[in-house]
Parts: C-alpha cells; sequence; structure tokens
C-alpha cells in the first residue's frame, strides 16, 4: 500500500499558496525587477552611477546620519520603554500611545512640522540658534528628524521584553549584593540586548530610505545635505531609471545584509535560551 | 538564645493580611521547614528574612541586630528561588561566581573566585559543567547550580523558597536527601518553605506550621505529629478523617462540648471479623467502603456509626474486599474546639495499663 502523508494541521497548501503569492506580488517580483531594471546599465555604466561623487556623497549623508539616529533611538528607545514598563506615573498611557505618532503621521507632514520647529526662527531652532547651533537645512536636522521616524522601533520592541522580564532574576542578583547599576548592565541589559539590536536594526533600515520627513528638513545641497533617496528621485524625474534602479540596488543590498545581521544575532540568542548544545 | 528571630510581625497587601502577629526563633545550624497550605504566608516570611519585602511593623532580629533597615545586598542571606532565577545569558560558571564578584562579599582575586567556584560545583556534583548554559540543564541539575550560587559567597543564612517544587517526583527524593546532607555537612542555619508535609517531615529538624499569616505551632517533626496544639494543625498534619460523634464509638470519655473529632489511619485499628482483635470489646463495627492499593500498604475507607475515615492494612495481612463488615478500634482521636486541640484516648488502653 502507498503511504500517504498526512499532515496534523490542515491547510498547508492554501495557506503557503497565499503566503508566496503575497511575498511575490508585494516584495519578491518588485525587488527582482529592481535588479531587472539596473541590468540595462552595463557594468562599467554601474560602477560610473554609483561612484559618481555626488552620489558618493549622497550615501555617506544617509548612512551617517541615519547611524548617528539609530544611535540614539538605540539610547532613548532603551530609557523610555524602561519608564513606560517600570514606573506608573499619570499620563502614562498617553505618552505611550504618543510613541506611534511617528507611524501614524503622514512622514511628510512631520517633515514640515520638524523643519518649522528647528529653522532659525522656530521654537526650537531659535535656542539653538543663539549659541550657534544650526539644526534645519543640516546634517544635525536630518538626524533630528530620523530620530523622530525611528524611535518608536526601538521603544516597541524593547518595551515587551522588559514587561516579561522575570523580577526574581533581579531580587537574586540583589540578594547576592549586585547594585542597581551591576544589575542593569549584568542582568537586564543582556535580556533586552537582542530586542534593542533588532529596534536599533529596522529603525536603521527605516532610516536610510526614510524620504518624506528628511526632504523638507535637509535643504537638499548637492554633496552636504542630499540625501540618497532624493537623488533616486531626481533621476526618476529625469526618467534616467537605469541610474535610478542602481542606486537602489546598492540600499537594498544593505538593508538586506543588515537585517540578515540582525537575525544571526538572533539565531545565536535563541541558541543560549533553548539550549543547543 | 534564638539566632534568627521574628519578633511581632505584621504585613499586609492591601486587605489580604500575609502575616498576622508572626513570632518564632530559630537556632544556629538548623534546617527549618516553613509548612503551610498555600496562602498561609509562608513565602512572605521568607521574603521578610531576606530583605526582599519589609514588615509593616515588628522586629526581625538576626544574630542579635535588627536587621529590619538592612536592604538585602547587604544582609549577607543566601536565597534559592523556586524557580531558581538562574542567569541565562551567563554560563554555570558565571552564576556561581555573581556572588563572589559583587557586593559586599566580592573577591578582588580571580584565582580565588575560581577555585571558589570550582570547589562548590563539585560539592553539587556539576563539576565539568561550568561552560554551560542553564537552558542545557535538566531541572534537578539548575537546582543544584541555584543552591551552589547561593552557598558561594559564604551566607550565615541560607533561605530556599519551595526548592522542589518544579522538580518531578523521583528526582525530588534523591534531591530532599541530598539538600538535608549537604546543609547538615556544612553547617549553614537554613530556612526552607514547603507546602509538602511529607518534604517537611523529612527534611526539616524543626518544622513550623503556618496558617491565614499566624504561625500556629513551632517543633520538631514528631512532636508536632504526636501533640498538635491548635486546630489547624491536628487538621492538616498527617492523613485526616473525621468522626462525626466520637461518642459513639467505644471507650471515649465525654468531655463536653467540641467542634470536630479528628482520626488518623495509624490511630485505627482494623481487623476482619476472623481475626484476632486485643480490644473487641471497645472495637465496633464498620462497613468497607474502598480498598486501594498504595505501593507498600493498603489503604481502606471505612463507614461506621455515620462517619467515613482512612485504616491501613500491611500487604502481608488477608484482603478486604468492598461491602464486608469488618471491626475498628481507634486507639486515640484528637478533638478540636474553637482553636485548640486535644488528644482523648481510647479509655480500654488505660484500664490495660491499670490490669499491668
Amino acid at each position: 500500500m502507498k503511504e500517504k502523508s498526512k499532515r496534523v494541521i490542515p491547510g498547508l497548501g492554501l495557506s503557503l499558496g497565499v503566503t508566496i503569492t503575497m511575498l511575490s506580488v508585494i516584495v519578491i517580483i518588485p525587488l527582482a525587477s529592481l535588479a531587472v531594471f539596473t541590468g540595462r546599465l552595463s557594468f562599467g555604466e554601474f560602477i560610473d552611477v554609483i561612484t559618481n561623487k555626488r552620489v558618493l556623497a549622497s550615501f555617506e549623508v544617509s548612512f551617517v546620519t541615519a547611524f548617528i539616529a539609530s544611535l540614539i533611538n538605540a539610547v532613548m528607545g532603551v530609557v523610555l520603554a524602561w519608564v513606560l514598563v517600570r514606573y506608573d506615573f499619570p499620563g502614562r498611557r498617553i505618552i505611550d500611545g504618543m510613541i506611534e505618532l511617528p507611524f501614524a503621521l503622514p512622514t511628510a507632514v512631520a517633515g514640515i512640522s520638524l523643519t518649522a520647529l528647528t529653522s532659525d526662527k522656530g521654537w526650537i531652532g531659535r535656542l539653538f540658534d543663539r549659541v550657534g547651533i544650526k539644526i534645519a537645512y543640516t546634517r544635525i536636522g536630518i538626524t533630528f528628524a530620523l530620530v523622530f521616524v525611528g524611535i518608536p522601533f526601538v521603544v516597541r520592541t524593547v518595551q515587551p521584553v522588559l514587561e516579561k522580564l522575570d523580577g526574581t532574576y533581579e531580587e537574586a542578583a540583589g540578594v547576592m549584593g549586585a547594585s542597581r547599576a551591576v544589575i542593569f548592565r549584568r542582568i537586564i541589559f543582556p535580556e533586552i540586548r537582542p530586542a534593542v539590536f533588532t529596534g536599533f536594526g529596522l529603525a536603521l533600515g527605516r532610516c536610510i530610505g526614510e524620504y518624506g520627513s528628511v526632504v523638507f528638513i535637509a535643504g537638499n545641497q548637492p554633496y552636504n545635505t542630499e540625501i540618497t533617496p532624493l537623488i533616486i528621485m531626481a533621476k526618476l524625474q529625469e526618467y534616467d531609471y537605469g541610474s535610478a534602479s542602481a542606486i537602489a540596488l546598492i540600499m537594498l543590498i544593505f538593508s538586506f545584509t543588515l537585517l540578515f545581521a540582525v537575525n544571526m544575532i538572533q539565531v545565536r540568542n535563541s541558541k543560549i535560551l533553548k539550549g543547543g548544545r | 538564645m534564638a539566632y534568627v528571630e521574628l519578633k511581632n510581625i505584621n504585613k499586609s497587601y492591601g486587605d489580604f493580611k500575609a502575616s498576622d502577629d508572626v513570632s518564632f526563633g530559630i537556632e544556629r545550624g538548623k534546617l527549618i521547614g516553613l509548612l503551610g497550605p498555600s496562602g498561609s504566608g509562608k513565602t512572605t516570611i521568607l521574603r521578610m528574612i531576606a530583605g526582599l519585602e519589609s514588615p509593616d511593623s515588628g522586629e526581625i532580629i538576626i544574630d542579635g541586630k535588627v536587621v529590619n533597615d538592612i536592604p538585602a545586598s547587604k544582609r549577607g542571606i543566601g536565597f534559592v528561588f523556586q524557580n531558581y532565577a538562574l542567569f541565562r545569558y551567563m554560563t554555570v560558571f558565571d552564576n556561581v561566581a555573581f556572588g563572589l564578584k559583587y557586593g559586599p562579599y566580592a573577591q578582588k582575586d580571580k584565582k580565588y573566585i575560581e577555585t571558589r567556584v570550582n570547589e562548590l560545583l563539585d560539592l553539587v556534583g556539576l563539576s565539568g559543567l561550568g561552560k554551560r548554559y542553564p537552558s542545557q540543564l535538566s531541572g534537578g541539575q539548575r537546582q543544584r547550580v541555584a543552591f551552589a550560587r547561593a552557598l558561594a559567597p559564604n551566607p550565615y543564612l541560607l533561605l530556599l523558597d519551595e526548592p522542589f517544587a518544579a522538580i518531578d517526583a523521583k528526582v525530588r527524593q534523591e534531591l530532599r536527601s541530598w539538600l538535608k546532607q549537604i546543609i547538615e555537612k556544612l553547617g549553614i542555619t537554613s530556612i526552607f518553605v514547603t507546602h509538602d508535609q511529607d518534604e517537611a517531615i523529612e527534611v526539616a529538624d524543626e518544622i513550623i506550621i503556618t496558617n491565614n499569616g499566624r504561625v500556629e505551632q513551632q517543633g520538631t517533626p514528631i512532636e508536632i505529629y504526636r501533640d498538635p496544639q491548635t486546630a489547624f494543625t491536628a487538621a492538616f498534619f498527617g492523613q485526616t478523617g473525621y468522626l462525626e460523634d466520637y461518642r459513639k464509638f467505644k471507650s471515649f470519655e465525654p468531655i463536653g462540648e467540641i467542634d470536630k473529632a479528628i482520626v488518623r489511619p495509624e490511630f485505627v485499628k482494623l481487623t476482619k471479623k476472623n481475626e484476632f482483635q486485643k480490644f473487641k470489646t471497645s472495637a465496633v463495627e464498620a462497613t468497607v467502603e474502598r480498598v486501594s492499593f498504595r505501593g507498600n500498604y493498603i489503604e481502606v475507607g471505612v463507614e461506621s456509626n455515620g462517619s467515613h475515615f482512612v485504616a491501613r492494612r500491611e500487604l502481608e495481612q488477608e484482603l478486604v474486599s468492598v461491602g464486608e463488615k469488618v471491626d475498628v478500634f481507634i486507639y486515640r482521636i484528637f478533638v478540636t474546639k474553637g482553636d485548640k486541640a486535644y488528644l482523648l484516648q481510647n479509655s480500654s488502653l488505660r484500664e490495660e495499663s491499670v490490669v499491668i
């Protein structure tokens, strides 16, 4: 008799079909077309496009500002998550809800209001202008906007981990005489570290590609505050699809590498926690 | 003089009174079992001694010093948590070394830390597993690591919260006697919390029974078993059955109004009609309701004069069957009146001693 392998949970065919279709239509096909469009350029042309001085400068602007903004977010996100989880104070729920505003707000709206705030005439910009720091139309401004965009990623990945953290770990360390600082550094931080990395990676990925909120505050000076997505936009407006997709491909490769690295960290952690020998 | 002493400790969580005027003293070097049903406040007592909770009123005295205001981190107490609370991201070695690296007993000397940790891993029988992570250990091994970690800084008092609760039955048996041996060897004053009376009897030198936030009784296991002072202890300790009206059972002198009459299986002598019953005249007839095999004895549930209780028979004795009429003789009962418990001997036992 022929053995028929039956699965315990039915519906694999259907659900896997839906999954693959969704992934293909929404993610894989558009990304593949990026490679196809880039393929219209010869290899020499490709190298020319991506090593163009103005393009290289934009990579630098985008990566450096995104990296710094994500670092700030990693620290501030942990602090925010800590406050929201560990303390109870009036208005906690409101603050908790406000964390998601950067997700909900149209990025252009955020960009315009941040620009208004941080220009020399704005409420925040005026204060900094007095000590000679300009925010709007500089890289500081870009970083500022990216911090705004990226903060929910870190808070929302760290928060649930902190909430679930078993209080007896801290008690155990406390009974053995550890100070609060040691407890945070040696007990709590290792627990939230994977979440911080994930949040950092997600925020970085998002910040590198951010367009709407940055484009107003950046000022878009070539070689100085011109971000990569803006260059792509400009190439598209010139109907130079080949160059646009070549630059986009570089960003794609970077994002992919980033997500891969984040996942490697997760794999290592789950190995420690689940006891792979 | 008592080494650890609690004086009139009160502690409430909202409306719930977790400790109600708790007072007791513990001698140095003793292994104490805090025994009580869940919610009786035994863990709260343990956590207050450790400094993880502070009492609303009353004094906690360790080695002659009031420690109420000393934080947990400076009391020098070892604590084994119910879920062990092993640090998941540290190896077994680092877990055990934690108390040696930080805190009031921190050691600068790396060589010393290494020697001490390896010494403890040897002691708990886990040498060679120092590089593993807690997730790579079995439940029993984790318990041993938690124990070694608590002992590493040489605490003068060891507290264990339900140390065997999370371990399966077979390993639990082994760990119990192992733990008792090691604590005796080290001579460290220890208090452990349990809801399991067998565990308390087997492991503890002395038992403190808690109920509803109060201490019911303190004494050696045998004292508490033989001579329960309170109604709660009489009913909680041992396997209890109740007599509806003890006066219907022969030869108990009536002592006026009582609440309950408690009978334990070992107080009952159950004989078949054809067997010799020494106190035949004082025995009453009972009907067998239930016979269960319990591994090394047979438990027999009987009904007599409207009361249901349990007796035991040896495996070597002839089997009784459900519905069979048998004779039961009750040596003694505990009667309770209000909070108090009294022992009532069968008077035919006394008559016999007079004759002799």
